[in-house]
């Protein structure tokens, strides 16, 4: 049988919780007619760009990171994929088509997938071509050296930035802001959040980059994960403050 | 149906890998061929997506985008790089030198331009976000914390300054453990969402 230690418990009873917990939001939606949370206002700059690139016929750039098969390994490094999904499927017919640069081989294959999807979806593959997704490099640095130069343009309407990022990807945010290009930037890398915290661009902090609720769409399921979030938080809190009475007061070793 | 195909097969994937992950003695071979298959597919889409950027700037160069110039330099430096490697193999003393001595150079520029647009940016830090408590909390702390980091305290010799700037540098670990937790839980959620085939449905 196999040797589980206390810490593999651990994680498989949180996943449990969270399925558990996730599947009680679900329902509870549905019945619940309570107020929807609000959108991170991260997200909400995400549709501004989007409008302002299709009114302003100016290109929308966005990052996918550098995480999935590379250093920066992290399956919620596809959220930068769900945002991607969303943003092409908004501005497949504008005079600009968006471009997105990865910095890792296995997430540029998917977002190409992406890319030509939502091409497929708007009935519009012979608008689509294979430069509209592009491999900014195979590392971190190779990234931030593609990106800027791009950024340099003068017809970009924004940058989006959803991914695994490092803080030295603030040298795109100096970039940015000289060339007066919105910048909106989403990680769960926590030195990145705070290199960026310094920057003009709208950030998420902490796990709102887990919560890629662009517009009105995707909304049943950001409902039910912000949801789930909150009751985890709730009760990890909890469980800390216990864990910490006990601790003092000797109950546990 | 095709679509749902997919997803299915991605998701019964994952949960089996992921019950494989808790029971490891038992599932080590089974997880070391699919972690042979991940590195090979891996390797696979990085040459996939290199040579999707190859073709990419040979068109804008036949076809004169603007700004083409950098795309040639682009494919004169991997077709030399590549060519190179090729013939006397990546292991080649005088390869690597090479690589180096383009490399190290632009690695160590980009990071000390890094360094001055850090801290420009941690100037500029009250003209762009305000003064707000999470502003000023956040000058401060950085502040404190490079100071303490300098070493210029003589805590070795003062035992109750030793405790006071002891419990001050624990205070970052806490901070990030709070953000930490917060996180692991965002990527859980969104890594079951994934699991479990819960896709984005466009209005």
């Amino acid at each position: 049988m196999s040797n589980l230690n206390q810490t593999d418990i651990l994680a498989v009873v949180l996943i449990i919780l969270i399925i558990f917990l996730t599947l009680l939001a679900a329902i509870l939606a549905k019945r619940s007619t309570n107020k929807p949370l609000q959108t991170p206002q991260v997200f909400d700059g995400i549709d501004t760009l989007m409008h302002r690139s299709s009114e302003e016929g100016k290109t929308l750039l966005i990052g996918l990171g550098e995480g999935l098969t590379g250093l920066g390994t992290g399956i919620g490094d596809t959220t930068g994929l769900m945002v991607e999904q969303f943003l092409m499927s908004q501005v497949v017919f504008n005079d600009e088509p968006a471009h997105s640069y990865s910095a890792d081989g296995g997430l540029a294959c998917l977002s190409h997938m992406v890319v030509r999807g939502a091409y497929e979806d708007a009935m519009a593959t012979e608008l689509f071509r294979s430069d509209h997704n592009q491999l900014a490099g195979p590392g971190p640095f190779a990234g931030i050296a593609a990106l800027l130069p791009e950024l340099a343009r003068d017809d970009n309407a924004g940058l989006v930035m959803v991914g695994s990022y490092r803080p030295e990807s603030i040298l795109i945010a100096d970039m940015a802001e000289r060339k007066n290009v919105p910048l909106i930037f989403a990680s769960g890398s926590v030195p990145a959040q705070a290199a960026f915290f310094v920057t003009e661009a709208e950030i998420a902090l902490g796990e709102d980059y887990y919560l890629p609720a662009v517009g009105k769409s995707n909304q049943d399921y950001s409902q039910v994960s912000s949801k789930v979030l909150n009751w985890l938080r709730i009760l990890i809190a909890a469980a800390l403050v216990v864990a910490a009475v006990l601790k003092l007061s000797g109950v546990l070793p | 149906m095709k679509d749902r195909q997919a997803v299915v097969i991605a998701s019964v994937s994952g949960i089996l890998f992921l019950a494989a992950l808790f029971f490891q003695p038992i599932t080590s071979s089974y997880l070391n061929v699919v972690l042979n298959w991940a590195i090979v597919l891996t390797a696979i889409t990085l040459l996939v997506a290199i040579s999707n950027l190859v073709i990419t700037h040979l068109r804008y160069i036949a076809v004169g985008r603007r700004g083409f110039l950098f795309s040639l330099v682009f494919i004169t430096a991997f077709a030399a790089t590549f060519v190179f490697g090729i013939l006397r193999g990546s292991d080649d003393i005088q390869y690597l030198r090479w690589i180096k001595a383009i490399q190290v150079p632009l690695e160590s520029a980009l990071l000390g331009l890094l360094a001055l647009v850090m801290m420009s940016a941690a100037i500029k830090i009250f003209r762009v976000r305000g003064w707000s408590i999470l502003t000023v909390s956040f000058g401060l702390s950085a502040l404190l914390f490079l100071f303490l980091n300098l070493g210029f305290l003589p805590i070795a010799q003062n035992s109750t300054l030793f405790v006071v700037v002891s419990t001050l540098q624990r205070l970052p670990v806490v901070g990030a453990r709070g953000l930490l937790i917060g996180a692991a839980l965002g990527a859980v959620i969104a890594a079951l969402r994934v699991l479990f085939g819960q896709v984005v449905e466009n209005e």
